[in-house]
């Protein structure tokens, strides 16, 4: 299985990736949507992306939207994680094409959770 | 039938709500209890801040966490769940650092947007050294300790539509 983590906090990046790691998953990282859609575009899709809402260059909404724009994406998994968390910011995300939503502060087992959801068991 | 009373909801201050977030922050990405000290001087000396600014039709603000290096990199150790003896990297602080603020200025914007009307949550910057705010701002401090670190809550205010 392989993880792309997208979010400009190197910190969250991190503990983002090494929980993904424990998961089985092969994680890569990007700073904002922008660098996630280049990645995508050398590598591939990815079972799973993790995507923080407010970042520069591109936000995570817009990355939801270009990916779930391009059809070679399709079977992608899109978790939004993020302080963001007004019922209309979740909303528009899952009406964007995010499959999950997970609020920023989250305990690990709440994020292992999400994932065995999504059929991302360890 | 009873008559409807009316009853008095006040509105939350930023402060209170920000100090709610911290604690709920504290316990959940730092696995660290909070005790709330109330409202405090402006932090003096050699000290780090985070700051986050909100956007309101009404305000414009900043939410900031300000603490000694000491006590941010203990601060940062627990975000990244490092051992205790394991000394934090000075590389890694500014953007963990960040990243707690952020959280806590995240769930104050969400705890204060029915009554706000928020419109925005800026990306964050961190500081070395403390910023006195200029005449027409106002200015809050509200002090808490996260474990063994101490810390500053910091508002930094300015109304729009007086």
């Amino acid at each position: 299985m392989r993880a792309l983590v997208i979010d400009d906090s190197k910190a969250m990046r991190m503990i983002l990736g090494r929980l993904l790691k424990e998961v089985g998953f092969e994680v890569s990282e990007a700073c904002h949507g922008r660098d996630a859609l280049d990645k995508l575009g050398q590598t591939g899709a990815v079972d799973l992306a993790l995507v923080d809402w407010n970042m520069p260059e591109m936000n995570g909404l817009e990355f939801v939207q270009a990916v779930r724009g391009d059809g070679s994406f399709q079977a992608m998994k899109l978790m939004m994680v993020t302080t963001e968390s007004e019922i209309a910011r979740v909303q528009a995300a899952m009406d964007a094409g995010a499959d999950e939503y997970v609020m920023k502060p989250f305990t690990t087992e709440s994020l292992r959770d999400k994932l065995t959801m999504m059929g991302f068991a360890a | 039938m009873r008559a409807l009373q009316s009853v008095d909801v006040a509105t939350p201050s930023w402060a209170t709500v920000a100090c709610e977030s911290l604690t709920t922050v504290a316990s959940t990405a730092l696995l660290l209890p909070t005790t709330l000290l109330g409202p405090v001087a402006p932090p003096s000396g050699d000290v780090i801040g985070a700051y986050i600014p909100i956007m309101t039709p009404g305000e414009s603000l900043q939410i900031g966490i300000v603490a000694d290096p000491t006590s941010c990199g203990r601060l940062v150790g627990a975000l990244l769940q490092m051992p205790p003896d394991e000394e934090v990297s000075p590389d890694d602080v500014p953007d963990a650092f960040g990243e707690i603020a952020n959280m806590v200025a995240g769930m104050t914007k969400a705890a204060m947007a029915a009554v706000s009307g928020l419109v925005g949550l800026g990306l964050p910057m961190v500081i070395h050294g403390w910023v006195a705010p200029s005449d027409g701002l106002e200015l809050e401090c509200m002090g808490a300790e996260v474990g063994s670190a101490t810390l500053t809550i910091v508002l930094v205010r300015r109304r729009t539509n007086r």
